[in-house]
């Protein structure tokens, strides 16, 4: 509930929730980047606090954000507990081997039992090699020292930065899809429809399309001896260029079957499955019946919202008002029949500010039905 | 005609209903669907939602169901309908001296079509308050 929730119903005030404030706290909570396993380490502060400090950060989260439970995970990895000890630098006072009663020599590698297996001596060489004691007897492993030639002559700020461009120009991208995408569904019917011809279908046309980009399946035999007949042809009617006339057909119909594909690919990517089998006479069907264009509906409150104003103009559209030429009647309380107006929103305003019966005076849109509202009530501001 | 309209059936739907509609007026009658009451304020709510689709919408929420609201809210009447804009409750002069919300039927649709009309314009404005173009206190009642 957030903002709402901290303003009770006596405040007529209410603080607005505006975007940037969520989107800031979004940003402080993010975690920093950190890389572990190839030893840059930038933020080395693995203080995680306290269960309660958490456990306040959390709600922080929630106050700013949603109600739901974000935040921090409730179980920490090994792999964070791992380098927090690193870090941390645990000091231990070492265990003297010397002092540890009971060691064996190490046995002798022929020392072997009656099976035949060696036996390992009874002391602590083999642990020794691998990491060390403290005093209380728990085993702590050396710090295993992973260095690579290579690793070290990277440039892990380069990287870093390319990372970042490279992130950058994938959104640049993402913001501004494919033209194509934009279109809305009416738009994309229509474009296929232009390219298909009375009676067939998309798969059709696909085929008529593609029958003259295809050419080269044509055995070359076929190819030649219909290459021959076009010359011969062509030779009759005193034109030489008709073989490259014929390539330039072929490569426009190679660009149209792509572009048909692509219309069709988008129609079934929104669901419209059966668009293969729908016919040219269906399609122009689709696109008469759709009353208005939901997308365009949309775009134009989008390009509204920019523009300020005329959003309020494009709602009421609907309700058959606009801002611009919303009229008034209006009717004294007694006299039903007596309507008089049409007046604009200023002339009923200042008929509000000056008339002294003003209670008495009962208002309406013109083709807003039949209710009279006291003209005292009305804000005309709104409108 | 409860079943024609979306319900909103836990907080959470409720909140995310609210939050992120960015420009038109939230309308939310808490009640129960089998009220008669709710049954009124439903019709109109239904009939007038396609004509105000543009700037509003409406949304059923059962308090049973979803209590989360009941003591914020004060809902404690079998029909309340509230106003929201852009994560912001709106309030209006109805006359009655609960600004809060509207916690009756009102079966004529022009009338709620005016009221919803009123907030959505107010409220784009930046009114926290929006006066009703109908006085509903109780000495218009005849």
């Amino acid at each position: 509930m957030g903002k709402r929730k901290s303003v009770s119903f006596g405040e007529p005030q209410v603080k607005e929730f505006t975007r940037d404030e969520v989107e800031g706290s979004k940003k402080e909570d993010a975690p920093a980047k950190i890389r572990r396993n190839n030893r840059v380490i930038e933020n080395t502060d693995f203080d995680f606090g306290t269960a309660d400090q958490r456990a306040e950060n959390q709600n922080f989260v929630n106050e700013k954000g949603t109600r739901m439970k974000t935040g921090l995970h409730t179980i920490d990895s090994d792999d964070e507990e791992e380098n927090a000890q690193n870090e941390k630098k645990l000091k231990y006072k070492k265990l003297d081997i010397e002092k540890v009663q009971g060691l064996e020599a190490d046995t002798y590698h022929d020392n072997l039992d009656e099976d035949g297996n060696m036996i390992t001596g009874f002391n602590l060489k083999d642990e020794e090699e691998e990491g060390e004691f403290d005093s209380t007897g728990q085993f702590h492993f050396k710090k295993r020292d992973d260095r690579d030639e290579w690793l070290d002559t990277v440039d892990w700020k380069k990287i870093k930065n390319k990372e970042k461009e490279e992130e950058s120009t994938k959104m640049e991208e993402d913001a501004k899809p494919d033209e194509d995408e934009k279109l809305s569904e009416r738009e994309i019917l229509e474009k296929i429809v232009a390219k298909m011809n009375p009676k067939e279908t998309v798969t059709k046309c696909l085929q008529r399309l593609g029958s003259g980009a295809s050419a080269s399946n044509i055995p070359a035999w076929k190819q030649k001896r219909l290459d021959k007949l076009a010359k011969r042809k062509a030779a009759a009617k005193g034109q030489n260029a008709s073989t490259s006339k014929y390539e330039v057909k072929e490569e426009v119909n190679k660009e149209e079957v792509a572009q048909l594909t692509n219309l069709v690919d988008q129609l079934s990517r929104r669901g419209y499955y059966d668009i293969y089998t729908d016919t040219y006479e269906k399609i122009k069907h689709k696109i008469s019946s759709m009353p208005a264009d939901e997308d365009d509906v949309l775009d134009m409150f989008g390009e509204a919202i920019e523009g300020g104003k005329s959003i309020a103009e494009q709602a009421t559209a609907e309700v058959g008002l606009s801002d611009s030429d919303t009229k008034w009647e209006y009717k004294f309380k007694d006299k039903d029949d007596d309507i008089k107006g049409p007046l604009s929103t200023q002339e009923m305003e200042r008929l509000k500010d000056t008339h002294k019966q003003a209670a008495d005076i009962f208002c309406r849109r013109t083709n807003s039905g039949n209710t009279w509202y006291s003209i005292k009530r009305v804000d005309f501001d709104l409108w | 005609m409860s079943y024609m309209l979306p319900h909103l059936t836990n907080g959470w739907q409720v909140d995310q209903a609210i939050q992120h509609e960015e420009d038109k007026v939230v309308c939310v009658r808490f009640g129960h669907d089998w009220d008669p009451t709710c049954m009124k304020m439903d019709e109109t709510l239904y009939s007038v939602a396609e004509k105000c689709r543009n700037f509003a919408c409406f949304y059923l929420v059962d308090i049973s169901q979803v209590p989360d609201f009941n003591k914020m809210y004060e809902l404690y009447d079998p029909c309340t309908c509230m106003f929201f804009f852009r994560n912001k409750h709106i309030m209006i002069d109805l006359g009655t001296g609960n600004n809060n919300k509207i916690n009756w039927a009102i079966p004529d649709k022009q009338e709620f079509v005016d009221i919803v009309e009123t907030v959505y314009r107010g409220a784009r404005k930046g009114r926290g308050l929006v006066v009703s173009p109908k006085d509903y206190s109780t000495k218009y009642q005849y």
